[in-house]
């Protein structure tokens, strides 16, 4: 067995290789050529792509359905336990409606109340383990841009990257790449080590008739003072006013990682549990209050006057099926 | 150009083979992620090319099925080619081909994917994109070379198919 013959061998892995750095380079610059291609790519493989995705349907579901049973239960029981929670949080808001209001602006219930949307459905997973976009089977022809918001039932996952004809990509949140405004919505409590000269701030205050069979007839109520009474033992719970804690900026860390916020000031009181909502500061791709998760831990920087902020997304970034995209123009306002 | 003719083409049987392949890649590798990890079919073809093609054609086939990757994800343009000539062209170097045994086939397609897999993390690193690199690398490696070991010998057969008579010639 003769060895390869060394000359045209390298000369050929050498052209290779630079001719592969030049488009690498040429790409990172910012290459219509490139950009129209792909696009054209994408145009004309989706048929195809589309047609084996249908025949390959039955054994990716056994698949999934193989990996995934158990978890799937769990998370079924864990999300009908939310909904309950959820159920009689608003309903104990009611009580109040101010209350409730701000709970659903906080929660935002009213998401795409303002605001057109498209529906569209993610037509596969990313073909690279290396890369973060996710392909939807919506495009400019049902009017789509690149910078338009991307929700989910549940809160933002990103943002449209590249738009073709018939299909466009997200650039998810967890890419590094992303960098949303958001603000952290929570209770104002005192820093910690810090002074507090004035009192504290006014609080609101609702009241839930606890569960199980009591009366509701008080003497006040039916003017009678004398009337046998049965008084419940009623749950006071004192809610504490909500407000925006700070402004930052959230920055994706890479798939399956928390999302963080950057120039959040020592100072304030941001704390587990906070809701992070987009915050549209000026030249902001988002509008204002797309929920996008909740604090996850808060940690002082080392030799810094910032905080360290991780948000754990309320949308399931890693199993997206149908999306919506936000028809919004940061300069039209929608 | 006669049927026959027409057959005896490497170009012309991988024009056929790669609209497959890539049917496959999308619908099969990039859906059945096991450990999150998915397999990519056009990097495995670029193994088997230099395995059986030897360094030179391997690099070239390995830079054709890189650009089409480049051309069907949204990463640096150029990367996939650079990795796919890159390691088409080494494991082209390594005695081993279509003759070797099973066992010593894989083992090569295995360790040139988990090369590649951490040289692709490498380049995204050098050419500033060291987001797309850290997260799960080794899982990423380890899977990927366990998942092309899986499909490199239908894939040896698939390559035998589409570089015949060239595999012949290979050393």
């Amino acid at each position: 067995m003769a060895l390869p013959t060394p000359g045209p061998s390298r000369r050929t892995i050498i052209v290779l290789a630079l001719l592969s750095v030049t488009l690498i380079t040429v790409d990172l610059r910012g290459s219509e050529l490139i950009d129209g291609s792909r696009a054209a790519t994408t145009e004309l493989t989706s048929p195809l792509a589309g047609f084996f995705r249908f025949l390959a349907r039955p054994a990716v579901n056994a698949w999934n359905g193989m990996r995934s049973y158990e978890e799937l239960e769990l998370e079924n029981a864990q999300l009908r336990d939310k909904v309950e929670a959820q159920e009689g949080a608003a309903i104990a808001a009611e009580a109040k409606s101010q209350l409730y209001d701000e709970l659903k602006a906080v929660a935002g219930l009213d998401l795409l109340g303002n605001y057109p949307y498209v529906t569209a459905q993610v037509v596969g997973e990313p073909a690279s383990n290396l890369q973060l976009a996710v392909e939807i089977d919506k495009g400019a022809r049902d009017g789509l841009a690149p910078g338009m918001p991307v929700v989910t039932a549940g809160g933002l996952v990103g943002r449209l990257s590249q738009v073709t004809p018939t299909h466009s990509f997200i650039r998810m949140l967890y890419d590094p790449q992303i960098g949303v405004p958001v603000k952290i919505i929570g209770t104002r409590r005192p820093a910690p080590g810090a002074t507090t000269t004035t009192t504290s701030p006014p609080t609101a205050t609702t009241t839930a008739a606890p569960s199980g069979p009591t009366s509701s007839t008080t003497g006040a109520e039916t003017g009678d003072p004398s009337a046998e009474t049965t008084v419940p033992a009623t749950t006071t719970t004192t809610v504490p006013p909500k407000s925006v804690l700070d402004t930052g900026l959230l920055k994706g860390q890479g798939y399956d990682r928390p999302l963080a916020v950057d120039l959040v000031g020592a100072g304030e009181s941001v704390a587990v549990g906070d809701a992070v909502t987009s915050y549209a500061s000026s030249g902001s791709l988002f509008p204002e209050d797309i929920p996008i998760g909740r604090v996850k831990t808060v940690r002082p920087r080392p030799g810094s006057t910032y905080l360290d902020v991780l948000v754990e997304p309320i949308a399931d970034l890693r199993r997206l099926s149908f999306v919506r995209v936000i028809k919004y123009s940061p300069t039209a306002g929608g | 150009m006669t049927a026959v003719a027409v057959v005896e083409r490497p170009l012309i049987r991988a024009a056929v083979v790669l609209p497959i392949l890539f049917g496959l890649q999308v619908s099969v590798a990039a859906e059945i992620r096991p450990f999150g990890v998915a397999g990519d079919l056009f990097l495995a073809c670029a193994i088997t090319a230099g395995l059986l093609g030897g360094p030179v054609r391997g690099a070239r086939y390995g830079f054709g099925l890189g650009l089409l990757t480049d051309l069907v994800t949204r990463l640096p343009f150029g990367m996939g080619a650079l990795t796919g000539a890159l390691v088409a062209y080494f494991v082209g170097l390594v005695p081993v081909g279509a003759q070797s045994t099973r066992r010593a086939y894989v083992t090569v397609v295995a360790v040139a994917t988990a090369a590649a897999s951490l040289f692709a993390s490498v380049l995204a690193i050098l050419f500033g994109r060291d987001d797309l690199a850290g997260s799960g690398l080794v899982r990423i490696t380890l899977v990927m070379a366990l998942l092309h070991a899986v499909v490199a010998l239908p894939l040896r057969a698939l390559g035998r198919f589409v570089l015949l008579p060239d595999v012949i010639d290979r050393h």
